[in-house]
């Protein structure tokens, strides 16, 4: 009973995997939708 | 030509994600190999450096797109409907890493993934009203009556802003009251200052391309030919 | 000029109504805001129980499954029936309590650490708990010369060398 946390590197990688996995996956989905909007934008515009 | 104009990416978001990334590769870097372990809570301390930047940087959103409801309230412009939408979508997904994060670190050091403690217990409320207000948006389709409920519910769900903030000072709990430079050694700060503009310039790109995202429906919906807009105003 | 130029405004009618919607929103707010501070100010909400308050409750802290917090006092802490549980002291600065924890403590437990431990306060005086959860404050260090020492025991150790010469 040291009082002091031995190891737990895996706990740090999980922290910081799936906080710049999840923002990634963010970022892609938010230029996906991007340009999907601008193209129905688009066509919808044009087709007036 | 003025279509093709209104379709091209805007630079800035793009520059403000660029300058992010870099950020947060070099203070990643430096505070999971260059700065030292804490001194009881070992290695997993390192995990400081993700919480402490996405908590400021969330309540940060959630502020934006309080902003934004006043500013909506006041002037009535869609645009700042589409940045609210933008800042609580983006302080949503910050608040749900902030708990996840949160409950990785608490495994190790508290003994326990979670526990009903105030400032666990406000943040909760936090993400499930904000989330709950992002799928009030989604069932409501008429844009004004969407834009003034929603900006009503901000609001009203700001108040646990605050009230997260104090919950450590207010009530007796689990999580530990706010660090300041004081409490913190110095080795850690350059890790937690470089990770924090690196989310807040992620943030910001983010923020700014999803409320165009938003600004780009609400054309579709509210005004399908530009010049019926005053209309769609008007029958409000 | 940009598609987010072209966002409709509301009329003039909608945005007088939108003004008392925002009065509105304020108003709930701020009570919502004085109801749940003057809940945390006048201690209506606990989210644990001290030592000191364990006492002042007297027999009505005994049988309900409630939370206790405070210090781990220093000498105090043994392992129990050889099992994985631990046995330690409570205290705050008006009183201690005996606890008989369960299961095996964080790696983070120590004396002089705080601690919430939930569980119930049985006949014998001492309080049974079978989650044992370690609070740390709000202090990041790094480690003195490769080891890990808080200043308290800095200062203990320079106390004890002082008069040795």
């Amino acid at each position: 009973m040291s009082g002091v946390v031995q190891g737990g590197m895996e706990f740090v990688w999980a922290a910081y995997g799936i906080t710049f996995g999840a923002l990634a996956i963010y970022g892609v989905t938010l230029i996906t939708r991007l340009r999907e909007q601008s193209s129905r934008n688009t066509s919808e515009r044009s087709g007036q | 030509m003025h279509e093709t104009a209104n379709n091209r990416y805007p630079v800035l978001p793009f520059i403000l994600i660029g300058l992010g990334v870099l950020c947060l590769a070099f203070g990643s870097y430096f505070g999971l190999f260059v700065a030292p372990p804490e001194r009881y809570m070992g290695e997993v301390q390192r995990i400081m450096y993700v919480h402490v930047p996405t908590a400021w940087n969330a309540l940060l959103a959630i502020t934006f797109a309080f902003v934004c409801a006043i500013v909506f309230l006041f002037n009535g412009n869609f645009k700042w409907d589409a940045r609210l939408e933008a800042g609580i979508e983006v302080g949503v997904l910050l608040a749900f890493l902030l708990c996840v994060q949160g409950a990785i670190w608490a495994k190790p050091t508290w003994g326990v993934w979670w526990d009903w403690d105030p400032r666990l217990t406000t943040t909760a409320v936090l993400l499930f009203a904000f989330l709950g207000i992002l799928a009030l948006r989604k069932f409501v389709e008429d844009p004004v009556k969407r834009g003034i409920w929603s900006a009503v519910a901000t609001i009203i769900a700001y108040v646990d802003v605050p009230i997260v903030y104090f919950s450590v000072r207010w009530w007796n709990s689990l999580h530990q009251l706010q660090s300041s430079p004081a409490t913190v050694s110095s080795q850690f700060y350059i890790p937690l200052r470089v990770n924090a503009f690196g989310i807040l310039f992620l943030m910001t790109g983010f923020i700014m391309l999803r409320a165009r995202l938003a600004s780009l429906r609400h054309v579709n919906e509210i005004a399908p030919p530009p010049m019926m807009a005053e209309e769609a105003g008007e029958l409000a | 000029m940009s598609a987010v130029m072209n966002t409709p405004h509301a009329s003039d009618a909608m945005r007088r109504r939108t003004r008392y919607f925002m009065l509105g929103a304020f108003l709930v707010a701020a009570i919502a805001f004085a109801v749940i501070a003057a809940s945390g100010i006048n201690q209506n909400l606990v989210y644990y129980w001290t030592p000191t308050d364990l006492h002042a409750a007297g027999d009505k802290a005994y049988g309900a499954t409630i939370r206790l917090g405070g210090m781990v006092s220093p000498g105090s802490i043994r392992n129990h029936g050889g099992a994985s549980g631990v046995e330690f002291d409570v205290h705050d600065a008006g009183g201690k309590v005996h606890v008989k924890s369960s299961g095996v403590p964080p790696q983070m437990f120590r004396e002089n650490i705080g601690v919430v431990v939930e569980g119930t306060m049985v006949q014998g005086g001492y309080f049974k708990s079978n989650r044992l959860m370690v609070s740390h404050d709000n202090e990041y260090k790094a480690p003195e010369a490769g080891h890990p020492m808080s200043q308290e025991e800095l200062k203990k150790l320079m106390k004890t060398t002082e008069g040795m010469e």
